[in-house]
């Protein structure tokens, strides 16, 4: 049985740069699925995508392409795996390498696929930062992601005060 | 780009991996991340769960009832707000007509905070029982975790006494129960009105009177679900009683030899423990002197009303012979309580050996109030609402100085000030949760008093 010759599909980014990708490629990005499947008529306009850059473009879909073919989470068991994702902050070892960008890459790839929804590399993003900040404290995280503690002495204390553990239980 | 630029939706999701531990360095990070923690149910949820603040029954819970939680969170969060427990409401209108609220309006408390929201509820329970006949509501409880409100109500047309099983939500029978409300012969016995049903999972306590029988009072642990007697508890004239876990039940009552408490093993249906009362260090100089003898000493309980899974206090007024007494809480944990079963036989003082809390105080105008939780003292001062907080460590062991500062204070419902022209706390609708979740006091407009 002769498989259906892949799709072609053209999206341009932001700075003009432009793409084709196969369509199975593609439609990692849930955006991007439901947007050819509203199209019935063959196209070769490309995809406008005014959110992303051609640089986390290429990046994200370097990513899809290692991961095409693997199932798509399902709606319904978003709750389940909502709970799985919230234990477990393990990365495959592929994504380690894929994810050891600088900072600003990071950010920018989480954004992209937030926009583009592609579950997966979300994921992949958010435990990277979350594993950035594990066992860390306070100051080395506002120096690691450069950020200026904007309370006053008074307020820290208040903040730390208030959450406090219990020992005694 | 920096992480700041991310929304909080985004910041949120990363911080979802995160340990307590490592949110608790992040809450202090920046104003920005605060923001993003402190106002995410299942952030907050995190630490508070680390923090001790939701209780273990809520843990240990089956799939079912995480469900029921999770309808209770949308269903707060539908209404704009969101905050775990344990909270305060307060209710503010009522429709006379029906006897049922239009309104809960609520001051919310929790540990760290306290601030102001609304639940509308529809204006009339689905239930046809409550809209067609006069009847008034003379006390509830509620338990958010089942979306349980039960209703002590009151028919005039034949003078019955029933507890309405209600769904919190909107007022309608709740799913769980197979009867509507329970019903007592009210020719043979009376509900007694000082105090109001206690809950714990499946089952509600109350207390119930013999009515040609002095004296004749026990507390009765009802199924609510299925509607069944479960235990009655023979207890004269008991002051308070609350469950310690799900298998045990403390009963209090003033004696005329002073106040006692027995803690009761409710699967076997017998008495457990009678605690010794009052403490052995009352005979301390150095705290204060007991018994009633010829110079007006004595020890006499006003109230033992604090009750909840965590802790239990007693408010005592001491006369030492002078012309004004000393007041003075005491407060238990639950693990002292619990202690006291063990090891009740073998070494009595264990009730009163660290574990426990003294405190004393001056002004006469302080009453003890149910408490939303086992790390809360809601005290009422005049027509205003303390909330203290029991600093980390009140409970330790080691300490065994009995004299100790009350706890710390966090606030005060502002609302009850705020409303005191219009508004009159009616105190016998004081309502106590069970769990984690809070009080539910009852305001009656003042006007529909008067008419």
């Amino acid at each position: 049985m002769a498989a259906p010759a892949t799709q072609q599909i053209k999206i341009r980014c932001n700075d003009e740069k432009e793409f084709t990708v196969d369509r199975d490629v593609l439609e990692r990005s849930v955006l991007i699925k439901n947007m050819l499947e509203d199209v019935t008529e063959q196209q070769d306009a490309p995809i406008p995508l005014p959110n992303v850059s051609g640089p986390v473009m290429a990046k994200v879909l370097e990513y899809c392409t290692h991961h095409r073919g693997e199932p798509l989470p399902s709606a319904d068991t978003e709750q389940s795996q909502d709970e799985t994702r919230k234990r477990t902050t393990d990365i495959s070892e592929w994504d380690q390498k894929f994810i050891t960008v600088d900072q600003e890459m990071l950010f920018e790839i989480i954004l992209a696929a937030n926009y583009l929804d592609i579950k997966s590399l979300l994921d992949v993003g958010c435990k990277t930062v979350a594993n950035m900040i594990k066992g860390k404290t306070p100051e080395e995280i506002r120096k690691l992601f450069n950020i200026v503690n904007d309370f006053t002495p008074e307020e820290e204390a208040q903040i730390k005060k208030e959450n406090e553990w219990a020992e005694d239980r | 780009m920096a992480i700041t630029t991310l929304c909080t939706e985004l910041l949120e999701m990363c911080f979802q991996h995160l340990s307590p531990a490592d949110l608790f360095s992040c809450i202090v990070v920046c104003q920005h991340f605060t923001w993003v923690i402190q106002n995410s149910p299942n952030l907050i949820y995190k630490l508070e769960k680390h923090k001790g603040c939701v209780t273990e029954t809520f843990l240990l819970k089956t799939e079912g009832v995480v469900q029921q939680l999770s309808c209770l969170r949308t269903f707060l969060k539908q209404r704009s707000e969101w905050l775990h427990s344990p909270i305060l409401v307060h209710l503010v209108e009522e429709t006379p007509a029906l006897g049922f609220w239009k309104c809960i309006s609520g001051c919310f408390v929790s540990l760290n905070d306290c601030f102001t929201m609304q639940i509308i509820l529809p204006t009339a329970p689905s239930s046809p029982r409550l809209i067609e006949r006069q009847h008034t509501i003379e006390g509830f409880s509620i338990d958010s975790e089942q979306d349980l409100l039960i209703l002590k109500e009151h028919w005039e047309e034949n003078n019955e006494i029933t507890l309405g099983i209600l769904s919190l939500k909107d007022g309608s029978p709740h799913p769980f129960a197979i009867q509507e409300y329970l019903k007592f012969d009210n020719e043979e016995l009376e509900l007694v009105f000082h105090s109001q049903p206690v809950i714990k999972d499946n089952m509600v306590a109350i207390q119930l009177q013999y009515t040609d029988v002095e004296d004749g009072e026990f507390v009765l642990v009802l199924d609510w679900r299925s509607a069944t007697q479960l235990v009655d508890l023979p207890a004269n004239v008991p002051d308070c009683f609350a469950f310690l876990s799900a298998d045990r039940m403390v009963v209090g009552w003033q004696q005329a030899s002073g106040f006692e408490l027995r803690i009761h093993k409710l699967s076997s249906g017998a008495m457990a423990t009678k605690l010794p009362f009052p403490p052995p260090w009352t005979a301390n100089p150095r705290s204060f002197s007991t018994g009633v003898d010829g110079n007006g000493g004595g020890l006499s309980s006003q109230f033992a009303t604090a009750f909840n899974d965590r802790i239990a206090a007693l408010s005592l007024a001491i006369n030492n012979g002078g012309d004004s007494p000393l007041y003075a809480f005491i407060i238990f944990s639950r693990q002292s309580l619990l202690d006291a079963i063990e090891f009740h036989n073998s070494s009595p003082e264990i009730l009163w050996d660290g574990w426990t809390k003294c405190v004393f105080f001056q002004p006469a105008d302080v009453d003890l109030l149910p408490s939303p939780s086992g790390r809360m003292l809601v005290l009422k001062v005049g027509n205003k609402f303390l909330i203290h907080r029991f600093p980390v460590g009140y409970f330790k062991r080691s300490d065994n100085s009995f004299q100790k500062e009350l706890p710390e204070l966090v606030g005060y419902l502002p609302t009850i000030e705020a409303a005191e022209e219009t508004v009159v706390l009616n105190e016998d609708l004081i309502g106590l949760t069970s769990r984690c979740s809070g009080i539910l006091y009852s305001l009656l407009n003042s006007s529909a008093i008067r008419s």
